[in-house]
């Protein structure tokens, strides 16, 4: 009998498959057309201390088998996420993990603190590493100030702190290290591919803000290494994230080391693409004589 | 100011099959899907996102997203009377819509419709009853008007538009504007429900050699000398001409509603990333909130955009930033 049961740190999940934060709004978008109960757990958007109104268009492009985004964290600000979101959000039975970006250590700070207090929050995923918005990269790629940034958002909450790490650097495991011993309880591994797309007739970059952030399956291989990187640098549980649009994909991951995934661009194809990818991952499970996606993690490694 | 549109009443994902599929003019096809759901709750300016193959794991999904369609017509079964089709019709740009004009009757499509906001059609008495899936319309002694501008493959939600219109006693002027005379979209469609429907090529191989809004001014013009009649324009083309469509008939008074169009990954509200800029903050998407926050000017900010999936594609024209869209 298949148990999906998933638990990352102290936290239980009902599947390993998540919905990557920025490709599911705040829930109440999307929860007219899918279920949300199929769902491990949703990912909010990323909520910044003040609202955001993002990047001008065109904020995206279609490019093989992925697109490009340069949305720049448009946000409500977490003000308005509490007031306005978070009463959908403590509804659904399904975890509820909030993404948080800032611009310095203090804003992180301010965030946790402030959403700590907020009932209906499982946990905290801390996105050090946007493309797409100024000093977005800068919590990411240096380690003593991921360090920093995890350390003080740990000392800041009660509540599982998640961080979301950066592929756009040279060594993604230095990073993780780092981030495990600031304090973090899990590693979501990775973000987007800064990449760029140019329109031959104008002779001009097709996204407003030049460069944006790639995604879709086109970037499975390079987040899959990403993950396997990690996995061998730490020990906290890690959440592969990067191109998972069907179970196969989703089950390369936790054989690399993840203990769970999330789906993201794969939504915008078929919004029901995270369930279906968990009960691709029950059958594979049944069909190869597995109980449950933790048998699998890691697997494939020597 | 004017009340943003009505919002999208129900959305759902589909299997539709082809019925009818046929090229109606060069890298032009017309789609006819059996529908029933989405035919019976579809209004005029909302669209369908269609996967442009079947399965898109078996093509190792490229091209990855959906693809945006106008709902050009809703068909009735002959007997019942039930809404049950819906037509599209659009032109081969890229790999998607190439991999599409593959498609056979009998074909079956996946699709999520109708989505978006519909053009706003309340000025006219005109409202849309879901239950019963009709159009009701109040009497008004009045006399209307609609002037419906449609540029190359932005004409097909029009045609949709001018049949509920005609149906509600709306006299209709249709312009249609194309780069040649073999790309003319909807001419036949249109010239069943209007008027008078006038033809521009940026050639001069058929109608007026010219633009959309060299006949829009006469028709503005000869609007205004009779302002007993309520007029509204409604547009659908390339970005340009919506521009220069909106311009002029801000500058003659004249109330024109548009559909948007940009690149639009998820279709359904969650990936922000199809936003137009609008000239002022959203009241009606604020509500309250506004007074209630300190940063005030920040959130204004935050709903300077608009994304076209759920608060358009229709829009008024006179709160579209016209300058700040490129295109």
């Amino acid at each position: 009998m298949v148990d999906l049961t998933t638990k990352i740190g102290d936290l239980t999940l009902r599947n390993p498959v998540l919905t990557a934060s920025g490709t599911f709004g705040y829930g109440e978008e999307i929860a007219d057309l899918i279920s949300l109960d199929g769902l491990g757990a949703i990912i909010c958007k990323t909520v910044t201390r003040r609202p955001r109104e993002g990047n001008p268009p065109p904020r995206t492009c279609e490019t093989a088998a992925g697109m490009l985004n340069a949305i720049g964290l448009q946000n409500v600000g977490v003000e308005t996420f509490i007031r306005e979101k978070m009463p959908f959000l403590r509804g659904c039975k399904t975890p509820i993990v909030v993404n948080i970006a800032g611009e310095s250590v203090e804003d992180f700070g301010f965030l946790c603190r402030a959403l700590s207090e907020v009932e209906g929050i499982s946990a905290l995923e801390l996105n050090i590493s946007c493309p797409n918005v100024a000093h977005g990269l800068d919590f990411a790629t240096d380690p003593a100030i991921a360090e920093d940034v995890v350390n003080h958002a740990r000392n800041s909450t009660h509540l599982p702190v998640w961080v979301k790490l950066s592929p756009n650097v040279t060594d993604i495991a230095s990073i993780a290290r780092a981030v495990e011993r600031g304090g973090a309880d899990a590693l979501c591994v990775a973000n987007t591919f800064v990449g760029i797309a140019i329109d031959i007739k104008r002779r001009r970059p097709r996204l407003s803000n030049k460069t944006g952030g790639l995604s879709g399956p086109a970037i499975k291989p390079l987040a899959l290494r990403a993950v396997w990187q990690c996995a061998g640098a730490v020990e906290i549980p890690i959440i592969g994230v990067g191109g998972i649009a069907t179970a196969s994909d989703a089950i390369e991951f936790l054989l690399a080391g993840a203990s769970a995934v999330q789906v993201g661009t794969a939504t915008f194809v078929q919004p029901r693409a995270a369930t279906d990818v968990a009960q691709g991952i029950a059958d594979y499970l049944e069909q190869n004589g597995f109980s449950s996606p933790a048998e699998l993690v890691g697997l494939a490694r020597p | 100011m004017h009340k943003i549109l009505p919002h999208s009443i129900i959305r759902a994902a589909h299997k539709a099959y082809v019925l009818e599929f046929r090229e109606v003019a060069p890298l032009h096809y017309q789609m006819r899907l059996q529908s029933p759901q989405l035919a019976q709750f579809a209004q005029p300016g909302q669209f369908v996102h269609i996967l442009t193959h079947p399965n898109s794991e078996s093509f190792g999904f490229d091209p990855l997203l959906r693809r945006a369609f106008s709902i050009m017509s809703v068909g009735q079964n002959e007997i019942s009377g039930a809404k049950e089709t819906i037509d599209i019709l659009f032109r081969v740009e890229g790999r998607g819509t190439k991999l599409l004009a593959q498609s056979q009757a009998g074909d079956e499509i996946d699709l999520i419709g109708p989505l978006g906001r519909a053009f706003d059609i309340s000025p006219y008495g005109i409202s849309f009853n879901v239950e019963q899936s009709l159009f009701h319309v109040k009497q008004s002694p009045i006399q209307t008007r609609a002037v419906v501008v449609g540029g190359g493959v932005g004409v097909p939600p029009l045609v949709f538009l001018s049949d509920v219109l005609s149906k509600s006693g709306v006299t209709i002027e249709g312009i249609i504007g194309a780069r040649t005379s073999s790309e003319i979209i909807g001419l036949n469609e249109l010239n069943d429900l209007c008027q008078r429907v006038s033809v521009t090529t940026d050639n001069g191989s058929r109608g007026h050699h010219g633009r959309v809004t060299d006949i829009l001014a006469d028709v503005l013009n000869q609007a205004n000398e009779d302002k007993s009649i309520l007029t509204l324009v409604y547009a659908c083309g390339p970005l340009p001409m919506l521009r220069a469509v909106a311009q002029m008939c801000a500058s003659l008074g004249v109330k024109c509603q548009v559909s948007m169009e940009e690149n639009m990954p998820c279709g359904i509200g969650v990936c922000n990333g199809c936003v137009v800029r609008v000239r002022q903050k959203d009241q009606e998407l604020n509500g309250q909130a506004c007074s209630e926050i300190e940063t005030t000017e920040n959130w204004s900010a935050y709903h300077s955009y608009r994304r076209v999936c759920v608060e358009g594609p229709a829009c008024w024209a006179d709160e579209i930033d016209w300058e700040h869209n490129n295109g």
